[in-house]
């Protein structure tokens, strides 16, 4: 009877967590809308063979798809990750494009993505 | 004999409410003067006997840092990079020196993070899911530590050992695991006055 109490108060503490979680969304709009992000990034880096790049790519298009369509921003990262799986598929016109919309975005990332484009890039058109 | 154990209670209370508000507020003159703007997370150091716990901590991290309103570098690309260039381990990427980290990716500060403990326990009825995480953020050009952080969590699990042994709830123990560390990321961040300051993309509350 006792791990039966146990998962009744973890149930109970679940159901707490969720409402606060709820009441912090209210209060709280996010800057950017995640969708897949975080379980593509996480998916891919831990269970590569079960998230290959175009399994991960068909999870981002469907966040950029709704991102459009509510006029959400994308986290910052997001088009870099992007061009990254796209150069791993061979894509790398649309690869060089991503990078250049994530410097575009995120000032901040342009010497990472002018990195990216002068190595990376020109090592797959080689 | 009732109340025997009031006066050792009470004090160990008064010493926990002591210790909560005598911890001296941190300087953060330093973050402030140089307010970074972008924040290279690098793959987290493991001290846990668990190999996936690093990734998994450190796919986390993203989101937090960027509601704050810091820029973070997709840890994901930071990581590929890092092993096309030879450097495979995160224990090598923490060595790599400041100035040649600001050269690749341009960034304000670096986030060094170390997983302390990654893991559940297992009792004979009962079990312990714990997280501890450990945070620095160096500012890239003059080294200084800008900032530093720690978050631990330790929740019972929900079975013990010998329901472990049906896979199905070891299934759901690791998840546990996954759960924890989320909160604690969260905790470690967002721990009030000892958390990170906001970044510059944060939207100015209006009165």
């Amino acid at each position: 009877m006792v791990p039966r109490v146990k998962v009744g108060g973890f149930v109970a503490l679940w159901l707490i967590a969720n409402l606060m979680l709820m009441v912090g969304c209210e209060s709280n709009r996010s800057l950017y809308q995640w969708g897949h992000y975080e379980v593509a990034v996480h998916g891919n880096l831990t269970r590569p063979g079960e998230f290959p790049p175009e399994r991960v790519l068909d999870l981002l298009d469907q966040d950029l798809f709704n991102a459009e369509s509510s006029d959400a921003a994308l986290p910052p990262g997001f088009w870099a990750y992007r061009g990254m799986l796209l150069l791993e598929s061979g894509e790398v016109d649309a690869a060089i494009s991503a990078f250049e919309t994530e410097g575009q975005l995120f000032p901040e990332s342009q010497a990472f993505m002018d990195f990216i484009l002068a190595t990376v890039v020109k090592d797959s058109e080689s | 004999m009732k109340f025997r154990w009031a006066v050792p209670c009470a004090s160990v209370f008064l010493l926990v409410v002591a210790g909560c508000s005598t911890v001296p507020p941190r300087d953060m003159t330093l973050f402030y003067e140089l307010q970074p703007r972008s924040i290279l997370v690098l793959p987290p150091v493991n001290h846990s006997a668990d190999i996936e716990a690093p990734y998994d901590v450190l796919a986390m991290c993203a989101q937090p840092l960027c509601e704050l309103g810091y820029y973070v570098y997709p840890v994901a690309v930071v990581d590929r990079i890092m092993k096309e260039n030879g450097v495979t381990v995160p224990d090598e990427m923490h060595g790599i020196p400041l100035d040649k980290l600001g050269e690749v990716f341009g960034a304000d500060a670096v986030m060094y993070l170390v997983v302390e403990r990654y893991g559940s326990k297992y009792m004979v009825f009962a079990s312990q899911v714990e997280v501890g995480i450990r945070a620095s953020l160096v500012d890239i050009r003059t080294g200084q530590l800008l900032w530093e952080g720690s978050a631990h969590r330790a929740e019972s699990g929900s079975s013990g050992l010998i329901e472990a042994l049906v896979e199905q709830i070891l299934n759901q123990l690791t998840d546990q695991v996954h759960h924890v560390a989320r909160a604690t990321v969260g905790d470690l961040f967002y721990a009030g006055p000892s958390g990170l300051p906001v970044g510059h993309r944060f939207p100015v509350s209006e009165p």
